[in-house]
């Protein structure tokens, strides 16, 4: 097989003197046409046997066979084949987001998952391709993540895919497609996931012409979800709470579902309220459940069902249940930190106190003091640690340590964006056209959420439960109208930055957070597992990744000025892309702005094989003339044309 | 003349003698016995002397030793009334550039020359077309050519009518050289050979067949044959196996052909055109005994 997908012939049309077959088969016909002899007398010649019927007739030489050979070959000789001399360097992207862990239904009628589907996929793929290709293989989620050494053999892809499953994070295929072309080592790039691309195209990678190929896999599938679940302060009794529940279907017919509030206080859960409710396909219904306030150690479970017959078509089940913790929050003002002191015109957002420091005045506030802000953000400043406040570190200085600066460019090309991240939400990306913009790395922590060519310039993450955005470039001041994008993208990083320290501790799986790293912790997982995290030796904060739905415990160990404390999680597959597996939406294959150029393929011409090998027929037809080793081939009469 | 029929040749004709098994009746004399008892040169038996008898033949020395009268009796010698029945249907056309009538030609030309050179009466029937006037002396040899030259083979003729029509201007008979293919059937051959001699000639026949004929052309594998004369055509696929059928089917025709002459005392000669005239008429006849 690797042969043939190496083989190509540079002029099909040469096949063309193929066509000259049939004129052969019609000149043998004529060859041995009847001579016409006039003879003396038929008397002696009535005697002999007749000639065969023209159906009989038509049986053709040996010669003829070997005629016929001959032509094909030159007309094969002609199409000059060659064989690309090379072998490919194939990246393999497998989406592992939690779209895929949807049912699909097999052909035996059993349900399989999308997953499944896919490693099927790429096992085939991989079967078809030439046998010098090498492979490397990634999977999305919750981070593009290498599973196999680099340029390993196709047969050690299939057994690295055995062991692989769907995770309950999203990913970011764009961007993930995006880092891997940026690498620049690769030929060619196969993407497996239930999500079609936008487009095919080549598109360059560090000089070098990357082909990209897209496999999609699964049908649309019904899905019954929870999209999102916050506690929100009850504005009746200062002794409730609305537990607010967003509950989505993703189908083509209404689903009578149930959702269940259950309260887990210690090791016990009980049902605190249950409501049916009638799904509609693609929309959100907001249901909203008056809870006590009870504490931060109580927290709440959500399950969503679908009811009866209905509840097969639910493709994803993980996404049926969430978790939510109480946290008492206040109305909290903003805090803007920068070397003027301003607010830069953000009072203008309805509802939030905003408050203005300079950097020395932000460096005397205690931790205690920096806590009683619901969002601090740092203008042109940074601190040497980031506080345990969800943060906006707008246009950070070069040196900061917490969201690191690659480089500064000029009139950068945004090139992708996370369409489906909240900070994108009601966002025209394209149109925000930065004169700068500063490129950062990328904390393990966060997520990239705008990139440019260069690499991205809007940065999202959660850590510890507070969630930080970096920004590299300039939204501000605040001048609502007169800056349509930026003031979108502005009250977008506002309402995630509030919204996540506001309502109630919930991250997402696939999240990462930073465990501070002056101390041990230790994690316990929704499974009952653990682990923990000593003080590491370079003082640099250990990363911790949330991959399964549910409550997670962390611990603290004392630490020289700090006592031990006890942390409740609450992580949950709340991704409203993945989802809806009912329509799913494309992904982006990378544009590029550089012309494309193809690499010279080193190719070994098959032609010449080809004219020898007629020649060397022709030289044994010759002879078999010569020595007539073709009349003693014939047979009886009735078997020579 | 053309060759082979150069002056060497004809003197070599010369020297020959058309042989016959019997004695015929002549028109008049010449070097053959005839069967006629009469005033010729060779003693040939005495009987009683019968009243009219020439006296001057009385053999006074048998009177002597017998008391009887008796008279030499001599043999007749008369010329020999040689007869060419010679094929001229188209068949003898065929296969072309084979030379069969030419062989045929020149054949009935030899040996009309040593016919004529002996004194015999030479005349030919072309069958199917016309029968010569008779030629006789050496002299009569370039108007022989002229008839043989100006014949072609062609058409087709219902051959026992001609030979009947051709014997039946023969006042005499005498040696009779049937010169054809006797590629026909069997039965209407020995017909026309019965018709032959019960006009009581010394039959001699003479097949001239082509190499093609004698042996089929090797290079030929499909072919559709016509026959010269009744244009029916038949499709042939020849191989090896064919053309040892063919072989035994002539070798079959001929067989019937000589056992048919063998019963009949008539002598049968197969020549193939590619023979001269030369070899035959030197060589192969005068063994077999036809000339002398």
């Amino acid at each position: 097989m690797g042969f043939f997908s190496s083989l190509h012939f540079l002029s099909l049309a040469g096949g063309a003197v193929a066509l000259a077959a049939p004129l052969l088969i019609l000149a043998y016909l004529q060859k041995n046409p009847l001579r016409r002899r006039t003879v003396s007398s038929l008397l002696l010649l009535k005697l002999l046997p007749k000639r065969p019927s023209l159906k009989r007739r038509v049986q053709l030489p040996i010669r003829f066979f070997v005629e016929l050979l001959m032509l094909l070959l030159m007309a094969l000789a002609a199409t000059t084949p060659v064989l690309f001399d090379t072998s490919h360097r194939v990246a393999i992207l497998l989406d592992s987001s939690l779209s895929m862990r949807a049912l699909a239904p097999g052909l035996s009628g059993s349900n399989i998952t999308r997953f499944q589907l896919a490693r099927a996929a790429v096992e085939k793929w991989v079967g078809d391709q030439s046998a010098l290709n090498t492979y490397t293989l990634y999977i999305s989620a919750p981070k593009l993540s290498r599973v196999t050494d680099t340029n390993v053999t196709a047969g050690a892809v299939v057994s690295a895919l055995s062991p692989l499953s769907a995770t309950l994070a999203p990913d970011s295929m764009s961007a993930a497609l995006e880092e891997i072309l940026q690498a620049g080592s690769f030929d060619r790039v196969l993407v497996v996931s239930d999500r079609p691309s936008d487009r095919a195209a080549n598109t360059i990678g560090d000089g070098n012409t990357t082909e990209i190929e897209s496999l999609q896999v699964g049908t649309p599938v019904s899905n019954l979800y929870i999209a999102n679940l916050r506690i929100e302060n009850s504005a009746a009794d200062a002794s409730q709470s609305e537990l607010a529940v967003s509950v989505g279907f993703s189908g083509m017919q209404p689903v009578d579902s149930e959702v269940k509030v259950f309260r887990r206080d210690g090791s016990q859960e009980q049902l605190v309220s249950s409501r049916p409710i009638r799904a509609q396909p693609n929309k959100i219904l907001e249901l909203n459940f008056p809870v006590p306030r009870k504490g931060s150690d109580v927290f709440y479970h959500i399950s969503v069902s679908a009811s009866g017959d209905a509840a097969t078509t639910d493709a994803i089940v993980d996404d049926n249940d969430g978790w939510v913790t109480e946290r008492t929050q206040a109305g909290k003002p903003m805090l803007v930190v920068s070397e003027s002191g301003s607010t830069f015109g953000l009072e203008a957002i309805r509802s939030i106190r905003v408050l203005g420091s300079t950097p020395v005045e932000y460096a005397k506030l205690s931790d205690e003091e920096r806590a009683r802000f619901s969002v601090i953000i740092f203008q042109g400043a940074a601190p040497r640690i980031a506080p345990h406040v969800s943060s906006l570190f707008l246009l950070p200085p070069s040196d900061n340590t917490i969201f690191p600066i690659k480089k500064q460019v000029e009139t950068p090309n945004i090139s992708s964006w996370q369409s489906e991240h909240p900070l994108a939400s009601y966002l025209k990306v394209p149109l925000l056209k930065p004169a700068a913009a500063l490129i950062f790395e990328v904390p393990p922590w966060t997520q990239p959420i705008i990139n440019v060519e260069q690499g991205p310039i809007l940065l999202a993450g959660e850590s510890r439960g507070v969630r930080f955005v970096a920004c590299g470039l300039q939204i501000l001041p605040f001048e609502g109208s007169n800056t349509p994008s930026a003031t979108v993208l502005m009250l977008n990083i506002v309402n995630w930055l509030v919204g996540g320290e506001e309502f109630g501790t919930s991250l997402v799986t696939g999240a990462t957070m930073r465990l501070e790293a002056d101390a041990e912790w230790s994690v316990h997982f929704p499974n009952g597992s653990e682990e923990k995290f000593p003080i590491p030796q370079k003082g640099e904060a250990p990363t911790l990744t949330l991959p399964e739905k549910g409550i997670y415990t962390l611990i603290r160990s004392a630490a020289p000025g700090k006592n031990a404390k006890r942390e409740i999680l609450a992580v949950n597959p709340f991704h409203l892309e993945e989802s809806s597996t009912f329509s799913v939406s494309p992904y982006s294959i990378p544009e590029t702005s550089t012309d494309l150029s193809s690499a010279e393929i080193p190719q070994r011409p098959l032609w010449p094989y080809v004219l020898y090998i007629v020649l060397t027929i022709f030289a044994v037809d010759l002879l078999f003339q010569l020595f007539a080793i073709y009349d003693r081939m014939r047979g009886r009469v009735s078997t020579v044309a | 003349m053309v060759e082979p029929f150069t002056p060497g040749f004809f003197r070599q004709l010369q020297q020959l003698k058309i042989h016959t098994r019997r004695s015929f009746l002549g028109s008049r004399q010449g070097i053959h016995q005839s069967s006629r008892r009469g005033h010729g040169l060779e003693f040939h038996d005495y009987r009683l002397y019968s009243p009219g008898d020439d006296f001057r033949h009385i053999d006074w020395n048998v009177y002597g030793r017998t008391d009887r009268l008796y008279v030499r009796e001599f043999r007749e010698e008369q010329d020999l009334n040689v007869f060419f029945l010679v094929d001229t249907s188209n068949s003898m056309r065929f296969p072309i550039d084979e030379g069969k009538f030419d062989l045929t030609r020149h054949l009935t030309l030899a040996l009309g020359y040593v016919a004529l050179s002996d004194g015999d009466t030479v005349s030919v029937a072309f069958l199917g077309q016309k029968v010569s006037p008779k030629f006789s002396g050496p002299s009569a040899l370039p108007r022989l050519w002229n008839e043989l030259r100006n014949i072609s083979p062609r058409g087709t003729f219902d051959l026992r009518k001609e030979v009947r029509a051709a014997l039946a201007q023969q006042k005499y008979a005498g040696k009779c050289f049937f010169i054809s293919d006797f590629l026909t059937d069997i039965e209407s051959t020995l017909e026309c050979l019965d018709l032959v001699r019960a006009k009581n000639f010394d039959l001699t026949l003479l097949q001239v067949l082509s190499p093609s004929e004698l042996q089929l052309d090797p290079n030929l594998s499909q072919v559709l044959v016509v026959d010269a004369e009744s244009r029916e055509t038949l499709e042939l696929a020849l191989d090896r196996s064919s053309r040892f059928e063919y072989a035994k089917a002539l070798a079959n025709h001929v067989e019937q052909l000589e056992n048919y002459c063998r019963k009949a005392s008539i002598a049968h000669v197969l020549i193939s055109s590619a023979e001269s005239v030369a070899d035959v008429v030197l060589t192969k006849l005068p063994e077999l005994r036809l000339l002398k």
